[in-house]
C-alpha cells in the first residue's frame, strides 16, 4: 500500500473549539465528576443520618461560609474583567485583574484556614459526626482545586507579565480563568448543603 | 452597555442571590421551602456563571448543554433525594 499525503491528518482548526484548550477541559470534566460523586455521597449520608444533617450547619460558622461565597463570586468577576482586558489589548489592566483574582484566592484560603481553626476550638471535629465528616470531605477537596486555581493563575499572570497574550491569541488566560470558574461553580452547590440546608 | 458594566451587573445579581440565600441559614422558614429556595438560587448562580463568565454561548452549543445540564441535574437531584425522598 501506497502512503500518501492525503493520510496524514490535518492541522487543528487555528481557533479551538472549544474555549480555552481541550486540556483545561479535561480537567474540569474531572473537578466536576468528581464534586457529582461527592454529592451523591451527602444525599446518601443524609438520608442516612437525618439528625446529624438536620443539626450540622447550625454547628458551622455562616459567616464564614457567607465571606467565602462572596470572595469566590467576587474573583471570578475580577477573572472575567481579566479576560475583558486582553481581549482590549489592555495587558497591564488584565495583569491588574489576574493579580485581585489571585489575591482573592489567597483571601479564600485564609478565611478557610480561619474557619478551620474556629471549628476546632468549638469541637466541630470530624468524627461521631457524619454531616461534619462530610463537610471537612467536601470543603477540603475543594480547597485543594483553589489551590490549583491559584497555580494557574500565578502561571497566566507571570506570562501576561511577560507579554505573552494578545487579543487573538490569549488561550492561556482563558484556561487559567475557566478552571476558576468552574472552582467558582462547585463552591455555588456546595455552600447551600454545607451552611443553609437544615 | 459596556462589557466591564454587564460583568458588574452579573456580578452584583450573583451577591444578591448569595445573601437571599444565606437569609434562609437560620433555619425559621420549613425545611423543604429552605432547599426548593436555596437549591433554586444555586442553579440560577451557576447558569450565570456558565453563561457569563465561562461565556458558553451559542458558539459552543454542547459544552453549553453539557454545563448547563449539571447545573440543573444536581441541585435537582439534591433536592428530590434530600427533600422530597426524605419525608
Amino acid at each position: 500500500m501506497q502512503l500518501t499525503l492525503d493520510a496524514i491528518p490535518h492541522s487543528p482548526p487555528a481557533r479551538s473549539p472549544v474555549p480555552g484548550n481541550r486540556g483545561i477541559w479535561v480537567g474540569i470534566f474531572c473537578e466536576l465528576t468528581e464534586f457529582a460523586l461527592m454529592f451523591l455521597a451527602y444525599a446518601y449520608f443524609r438520608l442516612t443520618f437525618p439528625e446529624d444533617f438536620h443539626r450540622g450547619p447550625g454547628m458551622l460558622n455562616t459567616a464564614a461560609g457567607v465571606t467565602n461565597t462572596l470572595v469566590m463570586l467576587t474573583s471570578s468577576y475580577c477573572a472575567m474583567r481579566a479576560m475583558i482586558a486582553i481581549r482590549r489589548n489592555q495587558a497591564r489592566v488584565c495583569l491588574r485583574w489576574l493579580v485581585a483574582t489571585l489575591c482573592l484566592g489567597i483571601v479564600f484560603l485564609l478565611v478557610k484556614a480561619w474557619e478551620f481553626n474556629w471549628n476546632l476550638d468549638h469541637g466541630v471535629i470530624g468524627t461521631g459526626n457524619s454531616f461534619i465528616a462530610m463537610y471537612y470531605y467536601l470543603t477540603l477537596n475543594h480547597l485543594v482545586h483553589v489551590v490549583w486555581g491559584c497555580l494557574g493563575l500565578i502561571w497566566a499572570l507571570l506570562r501576561t507579565w511577560g507579554g505573552a497574550y494578545s487579543p487573538a491569541d490569549h488561550e492561556g488566560v482563558e484556561a487559567a480563568t475557566l478552571y476558576w470558574h468552574a472552582t467558582d461553580l462547585a463552591w455555588i452547590v456546595i455552600f447551600p448543603l454545607m451552611y443553609v440546608l437544615h | 452597555m459596556s462589557a466591564e458594566t454587564f460583568a458588574t451587573r452579573i456580578w452584583l445579581l450573583l451577591v444578591g442571590l448569595t445573601l437571599l440565600s444565606a437569609a434562609l441559614a437560620d433555619g425559621a422558614a420549613p425545611g423543604v421551602l429552605t432547599a426548593l429556595i436555596a437549591l433554586g438560587v444555586a442553579g440560577v448562580k451557576g447558569a450565570l456563571v456558565i453563561r457569563h463568565f465561562m461565556e458558553l454561548d451559542g458558539r459552543f452549543p454542547r459544552l453549553r448543554r453539557l454545563m448547563n445540564g449539571y447545573i440543573v441535574l444536581v441541585p435537582t437531584l439534591l433536592f428530590v433525594l434530600g427533600s422530597v425522598f426524605a419525608q
